[in-house]
């Protein structure tokens, strides 16, 4: 153990001999902060995460340099479906201790492994959107939504809590039960969960109790008529029915029963068969539609017409050599290999081709352009999370260097926090002053002005500029 | 009896990818050990203060 005021090596005893310091107590917060965290290593065992989560953050606020209940409270948070804040505890985790670290490779998986991170993204975003249907009163839009982010997303304990209490309010009993279950078998310790299981299991037994109270009923009925008392046995409406002078009200009967199924059954299905197909509809068109999948379809058009001109085009060697090469540059970058695109159209020469090949030419530079921004800023947003601010500066740089308004000015406005963070404060100031011009209406933009002020009082922009 | 109104109020929204940063930057991180460091300088200040002035006093 290490003296926590000096560091010192303190092998045996609690005294400190370099500071004289009383460690005594220091010693009980580790070793409570240890027992906190062998608590919340048992309780995820037994996949009671929330008392995992509880342990856990006792053990930390106990000691912050408990790594192994930071990672561990982590993979409780990825579990749950909580996936920021297992990326706040793994990120804390790495910047407290840096060396060998199981964060490390949480991190890599999550970032880098076959888009994880955007796929999680992308379903949070479906259940923000589901909460508020629910809170406008759309039950049904909610609970298509609801439906979808736990296909992709099975383990999400908030979001199978969410429908089982929609299902309860549509009274639901034996589906919300079924989403409860599966709540409680990846988080035992859920607390709505368990108080909405409770109110399931209260609503079918007073449902069984109902059911099996029976009236008993006389067997005969007496009423007045006039100074007489009439007493006439008691018929139930099956007896009355099988009279001779019941068939008759059997046919009517029979009428009105087909009359009101078609009214109160079959038009409203017809009806709602129609409504959730448009609901569908109605949340396709509200998710966003990738850009690049456009391009690459363009792009492939443009493939086939000119390939048609291309066969039959006698002339000079070339005219011939640039439409080739661009025809191969257009194949290459719809493979998503945007260098060696790069690369192939610096032989075209642009100015022989006609006006069509010259659109095509046009519509290739820019989707190069854009593939290459991607790239490039998908690698810097990897580095900045993880706090390689250097190394992501670059990357920004690269990204605004190629286009200066990418991502509605995310790109700009991270290069300066990037630079900032890197202690090029000179630098930094210069891109949030631009960040600030070309965006002054977004949230960013607004928080670049706030930055250049600050920056400004505290003396940067003295040295030389970046441009 | 649940009432469904009051128990959507319990339902958070997620965070966002986007707002990571945010939620990172805004962790507090403070615990036992940099209490007890923190009392320990303060009972050393005061207790220095304490020497000065009884130095003060004798001169």
């Amino acid at each position: 153990m290490n003296c926590y005021r000096c560091g010192y090596d303190i092998e045996e005893g609690l005294y400190c001999e370099n500071c004289g310091t009383d460690n005594t107590a220091y010693r009980s917060i580790l070793l409570s902060s240890a027992r906190a965290y062998n608590e919340g290593l048992e309780y995820a065992k037994i996949r009671n995460l929330t008392g995992a989560v509880n342990s856990l953050g006792a053990a930390l606020r106990f000691s912050k340099y408990n790594t192994a209940a930071r990672n561990l409270l982590g993979l409780v948070y990825f579990e749950q479906g909580e996936m920021v804040l297992a990326l706040r505890e793994w990120v804390v985790s790495l910047n407290l201790d840096p060396e060998e670290n199981e964060a490390e490779r949480y991190l890599g998986e999550l970032e880098y492994g076959q888009g994880l991170l955007e796929k999680y993204d992308s379903n949070n975003r479906k259940y923000n959107l589901a909460l508020s249907y629910l809170r406008q009163g759309n039950r049904d839009l909610s609970k298509i939504q609801l439906k979808r982010v736990l296909k992709n997303q099975p383990k999400m304990v908030k979001a199978h809590v969410l429908l089982a209490l929609l299902l309860m309010q549509e009274d639901n009993y034996e589906e919300a039960r079924r989403e409860l279950n599966t709540a409680l078998r990846i988080d035992s310790g859920n607390p709505l969960a368990i108080s909405y299981l409770n109110e399931v299991h209260n609503v079918f037994r007073e449902r069984n109790d109902n059911r099996k109270k029976k009236k008993k009923k006389d067997p005969v009925v007496s009423f007045q008529d006039g100074n007489d008392t009439v007493v006439v046995p008691r018929r139930g409406i099956i007896e009355a029915l099988d009279s001779s002078k019941g068939g008759f009200l059997n046919v009517l009967i029979g009428l009105l029963i087909g009359v009101l199924v078609s009214v109160f059954l079959i038009v409203p299905e017809v009806r709602e068969r129609d409504n959730s197909v448009a609901k569908n509809a109605l949340i396709d068109v509200n998710e966003s539609y990738s850009d690049s999948q456009q391009s690459i379809s363009l792009l492939q058009s443009e493939v086939t017409s000119l390939k048609e001109r291309l066969t039959s085009y006698e002339g000079q060697a070339d005219l011939k050599q640039s439409y080739e090469n661009l025809i191969s540059a257009m194949t290459i970058a719809s493979s998503g290999d945007f260098g060696s695109a790069e690369n192939l159209m610096a032989s075209v020469n642009r100015d022989l081709l006609d006006a069509n090949g010259q659109q095509g030419y046009d519509t290739l530079s820019a989707t190069i352009i854009e593939g290459k921004a991607k790239e490039a800023y998908d690698k810097a947003d990897g580095e900045r999370l993880m706090g390689y601010y250097a190394e992501a500066a670059a990357d920004y740089r690269t990204v605004v260097d190629l286009k200066e308004t990418y991502a509605d000015g995310e790109a700009i406005y991270y290069l300066a926090y990037c630079l900032e963070r890197d202690g090029n404060d000179t630098d930094a100031l210069t891109y949030y002053t631009r960040a600030a011009e070309l965006f002054p209406s977004t949230q960013r933009g607004r928080t670049a002005a706030e930055k250049v002020l600050e920056l400004s009082k505290n003396g940067a922009g003295q040295g030389t500029s970046a441009e | 009896m649940i009432d469904f109104d009051e128990e959507l109020k319990k339902f958070k929204p997620a965070i966002e990818v986007n707002d990571a940063e945010e939620v990172i930057a805004k962790t507090d991180i403070t615990d036992m050990v940099d209490i007890l460091k923190m009392m320990t300088e303060e009972k050393k200040a005061a207790g220095k203060k304490t020497d000065e002035k009884k130095e003060a006093h004798i001169k």
